[in-house]
């Protein structure tokens, strides 16, 4: 025998309630003893539940309220009857994992003072045997019970299809909630659901299913990127405003495009210089080619095509003129950041004007200051 | 929120740039400059420009309106000498490469020199009418059958309502001379040499409201701005240029300001300087490497003229300093 284990048991003799220090301490709820009968009881009911108490504190027992936050293994009910002189005493433990009575004592006494002793005993006795129980199943896992109610879904999205277990059907949720057909699922199993609408991103969730539990939130449904705005401002054209809506044909990836960006040409402190108002048009198709919506970082390309309208103010020899360009921007480079909820973006593009004859541009890549290609950036609006 | 993350978006791209580059864009900056605008694809036959000289001739005794010329090589080989209004650029005569050599007898004249006098309008040795800009008989030896100054591209003239004044370069020393007419004569007068100056090129020469303005370069990268009331006292000069501008081949006078062509990222960057050498303000012309740009000037600074080879267009613009 060790040296530990012969600690042990000089403190268990010592009536230390450090019974079993290699197994976890059993948790129990005491429920008040209730009485049957016409007879008073007193004071004895209440007695006989701190009795209770104490012999489980000292048998190294914790005592817990049987709440959800503190929960029990064990439950203890007593009943107590009073009648013709006698005594009648049930005490019974159930454990509240497989919802069964583990161990139960009755006993008839004659009442008076000698009473006591017996009942007391037969207490110490039914208690001990929980502890031998709980000696042999405490390190055993509890037998996972199946759930007794069906599962039932609830979610915003109105009308989402719910999947589980290889993408079988469950149902739509209506009303807010979808009530799955019963199936005995273990009360601990983990769901692996899957919730679809159209318009929406597949979601695909684990629900851990609970014994005490029935009703189980889904996460609330993204939309995908269908339609969107672009507003964004770019070098070369800083005194204005672009925005560009986004079409996706496949949605969260690939899109057709329209864009308006007017802006001012103007030096403002160059002698004679005389603000000149230009309307760039485009339509573009883009696509995004690394990394899911709304990843931290996206990569894509665009190509457009645009039309670049100028108008100039009258002179003393010529009234306003205007002038139109024909650009083709087949490489941009689209980048995009989701940070702290908004979606950044900026697109790198170099237009090569096609010379139109109605234009101002000639045949030529479009750099700012013959140097620098034309550098957006702006934000994502999406509805 | 929108016009807050605008602001933040401008910010950013305009800390990217440089204060000087805040308001650029992929359009010229010419075209804050821009009066009118014509496209000389028709004139020019379709074709596009391989070289290009404008001059602007003010109105004399001899024609009412002032007269900017043209004169034109096209990639095809031929050449055009184009009249238009400069108020608002109408062409108002064109000759092409048939017309021209059926003039001269098959054979295209030197073309180099746009000028005029009291008896008519000329492109080199081809002379016409002042009013009608009929061809007409050039003056026994006119210049560009004659070239008495030794480098006739490097030449450069002006009518000042009596004369031709034309200043040039002999033996790599200024040299000018004074004629009634559009007459080369047989020997240029040497001024005084520019102090420090060697090798000196003739930029631009122009006359107006009783001042003659002269721009001259030199091989050792100085720009030097000449004026002056009479054409044999131009030397010294009113300011020397050392730095922006700076030993570059073109340059142009009017009475309100000197124009130096230079290089700015691969563009080209027009400074104009004051009579004494401040500089007035800078122009830049986007240029590809296939680009040709012709620039002439109003000789009373009122406006200049642009003909860009990449849009085919010739424009009229106001003066950016």
């Amino acid at each position: 025998m060790s040296r530990a284990r012969a600690t042990l048991l000089v403190l268990l003799a010592l009536g230390g309630s450090v019974a079993w220090s290699e197994t976890p301490a059993p948790t129990v709820v005491v429920r008040a003893f209730s009485s049957l009968g016409t007879e008073d009881l007193g004071t004895l009911p209440q007695s006989l539940g701190d009795s209770m108490n104490n012999q489980l504190r000292q048998a190294g027992f914790v005592i817990v309220d049987g709440s959800s936050a503190h929960p029990a293994r064990f439950e203890s009910r007593g009943l107590l009857v009073r009648e013709k002189g006698n005594l009648f005493l049930q005490v019974e433990f159930l454990d509240a994992a497989l919802q069964s009575i583990v161990a139960s004592e009755v006993i008839s006494v004659h009442e008076g003072l000698t009473a006591l002793n017996p009942i007391y005993n037969a207490m110490a006795a039914v208690i001990q045997r929980v502890k031998g129980y709980w000696g042999q199943v405490s390190l055993v896992p509890p037998p996972v019970t199946p759930l007794q109610d069906p599962v039932v879904f609830s979610s915003p999205d109105e009308g989402a299809q719910v999947f589980w277990q290889n993408h079988q059907l469950v149902g739509r949720i209506l009303k807010g909630k979808l009530t799955a057909p019963y199936y005995p699922f273990p009360s601990n199993q983990r769901l692996t659901v899957s919730v679809e609408k159209e318009g929406y991103r597949v979601q695909v969730v684990e629900v851990p299913l609970s014994p005490g539990q029935s009703e189980y939130l889904l996460p609330k449904l993204v939309k995908l990127r269908v339609d969107e705005l672009f507003p964004f401002v770019s070098t070369g054209k800083l005194l204005g405003l672009g925005v560009e809506y986004r079409r996706y044909v496949l949605p969260d990836w690939s899109f057709v495009g329209a864009e308006a960006y007017p802006f001012v040409q103007w030096h403002p402190g160059a002698s004679g210089a005389q603000p000149v108002f230009h309307l760039d048009l485009a339509g573009s198709v883009g696509t995004w080619i690394y990394f899911p919506a709304d990843s931290l970082f996206r990569l894509g390309v665009e190509a457009s095509l645009g039309l670049s309208q100028t108008m100039t103010q009258a002179s003393a020899y010529a009234p306003s003129q205007w002038f139109l360009d024909a650009t083709v921007s087949p490489f941009g480079v689209l980048m995009e950041w989701n940070l702290w909820g908004v979606t950044l973006e900026s697109r790198v593009q170099v237009p090569y004007s096609l010379g139109l004859p109605s234009g101002l541009l000639g045949q030529r890549w479009l750099l700012v200051d013959g140097t620098f290609p034309l550098l957006a950036l702006g934000t994502v609006l999406r509805w | 929120m929108v016009a807050r993350g605008y602001a933040v978006c401008t910010l950013v791209l305009g800390l990217l740039t440089s204060c000087n580059s805040a308001f650029d864009t992929y359009f010229p900056q010419s075209v804050e400059y821009l009066e009118t605008q014509t496209s000389l694809s028709s004139p020019l036959g379709g074709q596009a420009a391989a070289s290009v000289l404008m001059g602007y001739l003010p109105a004399t005794t001899a024609h009412t309106n002032d007269i900017l010329v043209m004169v034109a090589a096209t990639q095809d080989g031929a050449t055009h000498v184009l009249f238009f209004d400069p108020r608002n650029l109408s062409l108002k005569r064109s000759y092409g490469d048939t017309d021209l050599k059926n003039q001269f007898g098959g054979t295209l004249p030197n073309l180099n020199l746009i000028a005029q006098d009291t008896y008519g309008v000329y492109t080199g040795a081809a002379a016409y009418n002042p009013q009608t800009l009929d061809f007409e008989a050039a003056p026994s030896g006119a210049y560009g059958t004659l070239f008495p100054v030794v480098n006739p591209l490097a030449t450069r003239v002006t009518f000042d309502g009596n004369s031709s004044v034309f200043f040039g370069s002999s033996n790599s020393n200024l040299a000018y001379q004074t004629s009634p007419q559009y007459v080369a004569l047989t020997s240029p007068l040497l001024p005084a040499p520019i102090s420090g100056a060697s090798n000196t090129t003739v930029l631009d020469l122009s006359y107006w409201s009783g001042t003659y303005s002269l721009v001259v370069s030199d091989s050792g990268s100085r720009v030097y701005l000449l004026r002056s009331g009479a054409v044999a006292s131009l030397v010294p000069p009113a300011a020397t240029l050392s730095g922006s501008g700076s030993g570059s081949l073109l340059g142009w006078a009017t009475s309100t300001a000197a124009v130096v062509q230079g290089q700015a990222n691969g563009n080209i960057s027009l400074t104009a300087y004051s009579w004494t050498g401040s500089a007035l303000g800078t122009l830049q012309l986007n240029k590809s490497s296939q680009q040709i740009n012709a620039i002439t000037f109003q000789p009373n600074g009122a406006s200049w003229f642009l003909f860009d080879s990449s849009t085919g267009k010739l424009s009229r613009n106001r003066p950016w300093w």
